[in-house]
């Protein structure tokens, strides 16, 4: 199962965007940053299907809330990787 | 405890709604890890109701960006967050004369800044243009109380908005007293920086407050600590919340106090006409006794349900006893932590007796103080 990874500087910010996504009918999780695509200290991120990073982005966008990156995380044989999302 | 007759709400509301007891009670069995400080799901719960607290006291004063809301203890904490990280050395700041101690103490704790307190009546209300009046080239920030905790009297806070639109000077207002029993919307009455308290007319618990700060407005952060965001950075995140949020935020009490504000909303109208009329009941009942002063305005328009009062004669700490041992009256005595206010309206010597009314009080806690103050008479 493929799921994207949408960065954020801070909880209050992935909080703030999760919330708000929802009242779209765009569900989504929040959990922190995996150390391996984490882009500071403690950074969290809004795990959701990956076609919903565009709708994630739009909301993220519409706030005024800086995304940090965009990964998309895949797991085989028990190990998961992750590569960049090209939002354009 | 139970026979107890509390008038005491302009120091914090001691009676809450059920549904505020109920919400604290609740989160604070389920809800109560660090919120923002890990990625497991009871963080992440705290975390989500920090936010839902933010939105509803964002909607409720008319702020666009709930992110622009500071968590804090209390209004003390909020004012000294914004006075503190915008002024500098060298700076001038305007206060009004009605100011509680938490304005005034920390502007004057400045040794490098000039400030000019702008004097009410004996009434204890403002002339904005004493306010334009008072502004100099150099005035880095307006600190203006909304409510006097003494007086009760409301200040013209949209007229002295757009002075200080007209300045382009940031306009900070202490809303401990009325946020929650007057409209607010800080967009609208042009407010550069909110300080509001979560435990008065907001209903919230003890321990909960906050401070709004608009986008354009160019804060340092005053305490330093742990935010769980950017921590491998020696600086403060410069976003807000986190810029001014260091350390642990108490999740269930904001969820608690978030219960409060929207209880407020549905009750907005009633709430304001039970106060309304009980502050008349009290006023009308005070006035008819020949050795009472009442202090403010005699009249209902522009107050909150505060009411400060003198008995010729009488001490105010020793009435303030007596009400509290032989009638189980909880009124509040002195000073009040707002000296330049009595000096405003003459009391600083020995300070009033205070009476405030809230939600939870009924027309016989009043006929049972103006009973007992009359025997004091």
């Amino acid at each position: 199962m493929k799921y994207a990874y949408i960065i954020y500087n801070s909880i209050t910010f992935a909080s703030r965007v999760k919330r708000e996504a929802a009242r779209s009918f765009c569900w989504c999780s929040m959990l922190q940053t995996p150390g391996e695509i984490s882009t500071n200290g403690c950074s969290y991120s809004i795990r959701c299907k990956v076609e919903d990073v565009p709708k994630v982005a739009a909301v993220s966008s519409r706030l005024n809330i800086q995304i940090k990156g965009i990964y998309l995380s895949r797991q085989e044989q028990g190990k998961v990787t992750y590569e960049p999302y090209d939002l354009s | 405890m139970n026979h107890m007759i509390y008038l005491d709400n302009a120091a914090t509301s001691y009676h809450k709604p059920k549904c505020v007891l109920e919400t604290l009670a609740y989160h604070t069995r389920n809800s109560s890890a660090n919120a923002g400080r890990g990625g497991h799901d009871a963080s992440v719960r705290a975390s989500s109701l920090l936010m839902e607290a933010r939105e509803t006291a964002a909607d409720f004063f008319g702020i666009s960006d709930p992110l622009r809301i500071v968590f804090g203890q209390n209004t003390t904490m909020a004012l000294n967050l914004g006075i503190s990280g915008l002024i500098q050395d060298g700076d001038h700041v305007v206060i009004s004369s009605m100011e509680h101690n938490s304005v005034s103490r920390t502007v004057a704790a400045r040794e490098n800044v000039e400030y000019t307190v702008v004097m009410a009546n004996e009434q204890g209300y403002l002339n904005p243009f004493d306010v334009d009046r008072a502004i100099r080239t150099n005035t880095a920030l307006i600190v203006i109380n909304h409510a006097s905790n003494v007086t009760g009297s409301v200040q013209d806070i949209r007229s002295i908005g757009k002075i200080a639109e007209k300045h382009n000077i940031p306009l900070l207002v202490d809303a401990a007293q009325s946020a929650g029993c007057i409209p607010i919307d800080v967009e609208q009455m042009n407010i550069s920086l909110l300080a509001f308290a979560g435990h008065k007319c907001l209903m919230g618990p003890l321990g909960t407050g906050g401070l709004y700060v608009r986008e354009d407005i160019p804060i340092r952060p005053v305490l330093f600590g742990g935010t769980g965001s950017m921590s491998e950075s020696l600086s403060m995140p410069e976003f807000l919340p986190d810029a001014l949020e260091a350390g642990t935020v108490n999740a269930p009490a904001f969820a608690a106090l978030a219960s409060g504000i929207r209880f407020v909303e549905r009750h907005q109208s009633e709430i304001r006409q039970k106060e309304t009329y009980l502050t008349q009941r009290l006023l009308h009942g005070l006035l008819n006794l020949d050795s009472v002063t009442v202090y403010g305005s005699p009249l209902q328009q522009n107050r909150v349900g505060v009411v400060s009062f003198t008995i010729d004669g009488r001490d105010p700490a020793e009435c303030s006893n007596i009400l509290n041992q032989k009638n189980h009256i909880a009124v509040r005595a002195g000073l009040h932590c707002a000296a330049l206010a009595h000096q405003t309206i003459g009391t600083i010597q020995g300070g009033t007796v205070r009476a405030s009314v809230g939600f939870f009080n009924k027309p016989s806690d009043i006929d049972a103080l103006l009973l007992a103050v009359k025997h004091l008479c």
